[in-house]
């Protein structure tokens, strides 16, 4: 692998730009792996909206913008209107199932999973931990970077006394992610 | 479940093995609670030099009704702690934690850190406030709590008679678990604020 761009995108309070930074510290810390994380550039970041692009590279990183993403993570439906055209035809598409609907001829040319991560949040009791769904189903999808590593990375990351309920989620998204895997297999094999 | 065993590095660099307390256990918690000073023991509820007592607890263990975590330096138990939980009724949000550390432990930094186990656990299962209760000759010991966010709430003056018939304070002290996610979401929100400053 020599590049891998990725956006996530949402809305502030969606733990957008916290998500960025547990990639980019798995990759570079718990990975061997390079990352960089630019958090927002752009009149998006003044409103609601807010995004945060992050490369993953084998090799170290000479430039730290992406240009056309080969991962998008959506969280809210601006987010995904706004920049689902810049994904790589072929590209990983991760959206949040209840807050973004999609077009699916929109996407046709896309790896598209869905994850209902403000649902499991709030079944585990704080929807406050919804993008540690998001990052344990990407984790599981992508293959991008060692399981281990982004569990550690979220472990490194978040206040004390939070870590049991925020590795639930994260390990609640990974099952999602490796669910939607399995059933894929199944129907490529009927 | 959060991960055990794990290891601690106390402030004096002594390693500690932090896991959950199994029936194999009877033996090294007799060993230990003889081992702590009687003074201390004055006031446990339970009379933990009867060997009794100890193989009642091992017997009885259920992780979500008493979440109990040991601290084990060099093959010895060194500290107990335990998240006692109610399934039912108008407590049922309320966890109540206990803590004994060998005395040569005590001042290194291995209470606040089984504290914190503890309140991992209850913020994990759903628990929204933690009580503890104190006698009144603990003062050292209800400054580390404040110190760890929790609040004297109540003293009832004469209430707890120690083993030898003595009369002391019970001070009330608790802590909401609410107050641990502040800081998660502070830190999700602090991070969309330096976007919003970092626009030109």
């Amino acid at each position: 692998m020599a590049r891998t761009e990725i956006r996530i995108a949402g809305f502030g309070g969606q733990g957008v730009i916290l998500s960025g930074y547990i990639f980019g510290k798995a990759a570079s810390l718990f990975d061997v792996k390079y990352a960089t994380l630019i958090q927002s550039f752009g009149p998006e970041a003044r409103g609601s909206a807010c995004s945060a692009q992050v490369v993953i590279s084998d090799e170290p990183i000479d430039y730290p913008y992406i240009r056309k993403p080969d991962i998008m993570v959506g969280l809210s439906q601006e987010a995904f209107t706004k920049y689902c055209h810049d994904l790589k035809p072929g590209g990983i598409l991760i959206t949040e199932e209840d807050m973004v609907s999609v077009d699916e001829n929109l996407i046709s040319e896309f790896d598209h999973y869905t994850v209902p991560a403000t649902r499991i949040a709030d079944q585990l009791g704080r929807r406050i931990i919804m993008n540690m769904v998001v990052v344990g189903c990407f984790a599981a999808v992508t293959g991008l970077l060692k399981k281990d590593a982004v569990k550690k990375a979220v472990e490194d990351s978040i206040p004390k006394g939070t870590e049991e309920l925020n590795i639930k989620a994260f390990e609640s998204g990974y099952k999602h992610g490796l669910q939607i895997l399995k059933q894929r297999e199944v129907q490529e094999t009927e | 479940m959060h991960e055990y065993p794990k290891f601690i590095q106390l402030k004096n660099r002594e390693q500690v093995m932090l896991r959950l307390m199994v029936p194999e256990d009877e033996e090294k918690l007799l060993e230990f609670f003889k081992k702590i000073p009687k003074d201390d023991r004055l006031v446990l509820r339970d009379d933990t030099t009867d060997p009794a007592v100890i193989k009642r607890w091992v017997n009885e263990i259920d992780y979500d009704k008493v979440f109990p975590v040991i601290a084990e330096h060099k093959g010895r138990i060194v500290g107990d702690a335990t998240l006692h939980m109610k399934r039912f009724g108008w407590q049922r949000h309320i966890g109540e934690i206990r803590i004994v550390i060998a005395k040569e432990f005590r001042g290194k930094g291995l209470g606040k850190v089984m504290i914190h186990e503890l309140l991992n656990k209850a913020s994990g299962c759903g628990l929204q406030h933690i009580q503890l209760s104190l006698v009144e000759t603990q003062a050292r010991e209800v400054k580390s709590f404040e110190r760890m966010g929790f609040n004297k709430v109540a003293t009832l003056p004469k209430y707890v008679m120690d083993v030898t018939g003595n009369e002391h304070d019970l001070i009330i002290m608790t802590t909401r678990v609410s107050d641990i996610w502040k800081k998660m979401e502070e830190l999700i929100q602090s991070t969309e604020i330096d976007i919003i400053r970092g626009v030109q």
